[in-house]
């Protein structure tokens, strides 16, 4: 099935990047699906989710790191898979994360959604599942390969592995 | 979701998104000034009189500035601040001195959200066809 576009909030601005998501991770998104090994998670639908949501969406200030300790960047690459990102939502208890990659410039495409405690248990597993995932699902669509940040996102993003 | 609920909802959101427009323009504004004049971080705290991990700080969480320090700020990267309100229900601009209409935009209904539900005007503003 096809991913779905992210619409915030806020109809009042220009969308300057899009999100998209599977349909299972939308319906995660607004609560209209809960997994069942999530029960006791903080709603996706809360504001400060969405504000990440929107923030990126709109083009304003997101953070981002590829370094492998990493910051508390909100958009973070990921190691040990082909051109793996995740898109971090901290402020809802567990914390997640949307697994993806740029599909092309300001293009996220999100496959999966997992509290933060997953990646530290079996990171790498899943990484390599969700880049083969990918490999299937946007077969012929070549996804952003870059060492320049610019080549995935424009607008306003701060680099925290960049001393600035 | 309690009423309540919804409604610190709804101002948790607007108080975050307002946050992060400030944030980001000034952002914009260091990365102008970084690129033309090479300016970084380090002269910028230095004109703040702060430290170098605040200005960091500033610009990877989430602050919430007081209209002091946004001044200051202002200040350091050399840039005016200017104030206007649009009004939700109407075309009309608040500004310091007064209210003023913009002719060029409509007023259009939009198809409910959450959000727009509890908000107090359900309305967004597109450009009138010519």
């Amino acid at each position: 099935m096809l991913p779905e576009r992210y619409a915030p909030s806020r109809q009042n601005h220009e969308l300057k990047r899009g999100l998209w998501v599977t349909k299972e991770i939308s319906d995660v998104l607004t609560d209209k699906l809960v997994p069942a090994e999530f029960k006791n998670a903080e709603p996706l639908a809360l504001s400060d989710a969405q504000i990440v949501r929107d923030n990126f969406s709109f083009g304003w200030l997101v953070t981002v790191s590829r370094q492998k300790p990493g910051k508390s960047a909100v958009i973070k690459q990921m190691h040990g898979a082909d051109e793996v990102w995740t898109f971090c939502l901290r402020k809802i208890s567990p914390g997640w994360r949307i697994i993806g990659r740029f599909l092309e410039q300001d293009c996220f495409v999100g496959v999966r959604i997992v509290p933060r405690s997953r990646i530290g248990m079996d990171g790498t597993k899943l990484f390599i599942e969700c880049a083969t995932e990918m490999d299937v699902k946007f077969a012929g669509l070549p996804c952003v390969r870059s060492d320049n940040l610019s080549h995935y996102l424009t607008g306003q993003y701060n680099d925290l592995d960049k001393d600035n | 979701m309690t009423s309540t609920k919804i409604i610190k909802e709804y101002q948790n959101y607007q108080r975050g998104m307002l946050r992060s427009a400030v944030q980001s323009a000034f952002w914009s504004a260091l990365n102008f000034r970084k690129k033309n004049d090479g300016m970084s971080q380090n002269e910028l705290a230095k004109k703040l009189d702060a430290d170098k991990s605040i200005i960091s700080r500033w610009f990877s969480g989430d602050p919430n500035w007081e209209l002091n320090t946004i001044s200051d700020i202002a200040d350091a990267l050399d840039v005016d601040v200017e104030f206007h309100l649009k009004d939700r229900r109407s075309t009309a601009i608040f500004t310091p001195s007064g209210v003023a209409f913009h002719a060029d935009i409509k007023l259009l209904a939009t198809a409910p959200s959450v959000m727009q539900i509890i908000s107090p005007a359900n309305v967004k503003f597109e450009k009138a066809a010519a």
